[in-house]
């Protein structure tokens, strides 16, 4: 069956009762979870996975579909509105989002990120429909080296794109803080004071409500607490241009969202960061990114569901689940008696066309839901700053309590917050740190694992031909960077000299 | 005092502690790196960082925070922390009523009080309603089960 063929029963079948509900199901919860920072993806999944036991594993596998895109939708609500990202792939979307927010643009980020969600959303699914089989050979080649390799020269790049020096001991400090609890591989603890709580870490969630959010209020509360945001009645809808303004950093953020989410291991955060950095350097406003761009928005919010899609194609096609959630749905096929694996969609094209239809459909349904919700949302921005500085608070109490229900976490999110203050009062940038954290265990494992194959040896990223790649791609486009901004502080200086 | 000057001392400091505290921790086990190995590298690198920020600070400054800035923080770590104490006692609602009241009553306002305790009683129940009942979120209880 060719892919065509394959879409058309798949929407044939869709468009059933139970299917249809699965699929409204999914994304509503997954919109909501997104908007709640503290109740991930993963663990909603995996609170609903017992349900799918002795059902129709396709049911269970469009209803966790569509719960993970959702997440994806819904988290860069509070990113934008409240600078508190839901979900750790929308630590980025904040960036520019939360800007254009204080600037009275929030209507414009949240449309922005909707739409691009959605675009590049179908793009990462016409991959998956499409290129299944030739993607998942290139995921084959990416192991622990090269997996590393992109995390490590991701965090170079953008330290490299931003203040360098100040960025790179923020990613370091973050780094530093994800390893605070058991060690990946041999389990012993580390940095934890003989705290009990501290033994799995500090989830990123605590740290970037504390040091985005709650640091954000309590710098904000003495110049805001009399004022309203300027927003006019206009800025509660998105204008053509702007949309316009993103077509390009969408479909460059669709292609690549899509290829780095089927990388094993690498899932939507390193996707939405990545492209990120890609659209800082080839943009035309990336100069600007970090003041309130809609690119800065339309980039990550649509590679990461770009992602979502990507993410889907090594857990369909070689049964390697990418992420905790891919786990989990990858489980719920296990357990419904589907193998997932090389022959899945020869076995069962049944099933598969129907999750990938079904994926379209959660598209469409999320742009729908979340459109209209856009200038209810932006109206927020409208409340006096009075009144909404407590419900942050609030929000970030409930968030941080919600992860593991222990007050420690709470107290720990004070904590950040009170350091965000400091920073944000010292023009420090906050976001490299939280990516730190964020991608720090990932590339601790992932360096772990690459030296302990080869025993130690570090020519292990050297050998192998794809992370041999990455290592000159990257090299060349460091050089190159540092070239250009060498040039850019010449040319100033000469043109100082000459206009003196 | 040099923005960098002070962000290098501090973190300076973070890399020493973590560098002692690390100390103890295995570097490589049985030829594999072991759970000392990547806080090493991290610590090596925030000290040579922390370094060069002493060493060559960048011109920005930072100014310490002015009175009244730090009244106003006071005010509100005092509030959120009073809530984060007391929630444990006396559950979710109460907390959140108590740290409602305190900030939108206390504030001089030309919305009338009773509008404010309107508003609270409104946010107050929506929270609940939304994170207990509908999302069945375990948030804390009073001893009254509420």
């Amino acid at each position: 069956m060719d892919a065509l063929d394959g879409l058309r029963l798949g929407f044939d079948l869709i468009f059933t009762p139970a299917a249809l509900l699965a699929c409204l199901t999914g994304s509503f919860l997954g919109t909501l979870i997104g908007i709640l920072p503290g109740v991930g993806t993963a663990t909603t999944i995996a609170i609903l996975l017992p349900l799918t036991f002795g059902r129709d594993p396709g049911l269970a596998l469009i209803m966790f579909s569509g719960i993970y895109l959702g997440a994806q939708y819904g988290g860069s609500t509070t990113a934008i509105l409240m600078n508190i990202p839901g979900e750790s792939s929308s630590v980025i979307t904040a960036l520019d989002g939360y800007q254009l927010a204080r600037q009275g643009r929030a209507g414009t980020a949240l449309a922005i990120a909707a739409i691009s969600s959605f675009v590049a959303g179908v793009i990462g699914l016409l991959g998956l429909a499409f290129l299944s089989p030739l993607v998942s050979k290139f995921a084959l080649s990416f192991g622990p080296p090269e997996q590393f390799l992109l995390i490590a020269f991701a965090l170079l790049m953008f330290c490299a794109l931003t203040s360098a020096r100040l960025s790179l001991s923020m990613v370091l400090l973050g780094l530093m803080i994800g390893t605070i609890g058991a060690d990946p591989l041999q389990g012993e603890p580390r940095f934890t004071l003989n705290l009990v709580q501290l033994s799995e870490g500090i989830d990123f969630v605590i740290v970037a409500m504390g040091l985005l959010g709650l640091g954000e209020v309590l710098g904000n509360i003495r110049s805001q607490e009399r004022s309203t945001l300027p927003l006019k009645f206009r800025d509660l809808f998105p204008r053509l241009e702007d949309v316009m303004q993103c077509k390009g950093t969408v479909l460059r953020s669709g292609v690549l969202g899509f290829i780095l989410g089927a990388l094993p291991g690498s899932g939507t955060t390193a996707a939405s960061f990545v492209a990120y950095i890609l659209e800082k350097r080839i943009c035309k406003n990336g100069p600007k990114f970090g003041t309130g761009q809609v690119e800065g928005v339309a980039a990550p919010e649509g590679a990461n569901n770009a992602a979502v899609a990507g993410a889907m194609v090594p857990m369909l096609t070689l049964g390697i689940p990418g992420s905790a959630s891919t786990a989990l749905m990858l489980a719920a096929l296990i357990i419904g008696g589907v193998r997932p694996g090389p022959l899945l969609f020869a076995e069962h094209p049944t099933l598969v066309w129907t999750v990938i239809a079904s994926l379209f459909v959660a598209n469409v349904v999320l742009l729908i839901l979340n459109l209209p919700l856009v200038p209810l949302f932006a109206s927020l921005m409208r409340i006096r700053y009075l009144y909404l500085y407590p419900v942050i608070i609030l929000f970030t109490i409930v968030g941080s309590y919600a992860i593991n229900n222990d007050i420690f976490d709470v107290w720990m999110m004070l904590l950040f917050g009170v350091a965000g203050y400091v920073l944000r009062h010292m023009n420090v940038p906050l976001a490299p740190l939280v990516l730190g954290l964020v991608l720090g265990p990932l590339a601790e494992t992932s360096l772990v694992q690459s030296l302990s194959i080869s025993r130690g040896n570090p020519l292990i990223f050297f050998e192998r031909p794809t992370s041999l790649t990455i290592i000159v791609a990257a090299t060349t486009l460091l050089v190159i960077l540092r070239f250009v901004a060498a040039w850019n502080k010449r040319k100033k200086v000469l043109l100082g000299n000459d206009e003196s | 005092m040099s923005r960098d000057r002070l962000l290098g001392i501090v973190l300076l400091s973070i890399a020493i502690i973590s560098g002692l505290l690390s100390r103890d921790l295995p570097w490589l086990v049985q030829g594999r790196p072991g759970a000392g190995f990547f806080p090493s590298i991290i610590t090596s690198l925030l000290i040579i960082v922390s370094i060069s920020m002493l060493v060559r600070p960048s011109v920005e400054s930072t100014s310490l925070p002015t009175r009244e800035d730090l009244l106003i923080l006071i005010r509100a770590l005092g509030i959120v922390t009073f809530t984060i104490v007391i929630m444990p006692y006396v559950g979710f609602l109460i907390s959140t009523l108590v740290l409602l009241a305190i900030v939108w009553l206390s504030a001089n306002d030309p919305i009338s009080r009773s509008m404010r305790l309107l508003l609270v009683t409104v946010v107050v129940t929506a929270s609940y309603t939304i994170f207990v009942m509908l999302l069945g979120m375990q948030l804390p209880k009073s001893a009254l089960e509420f």
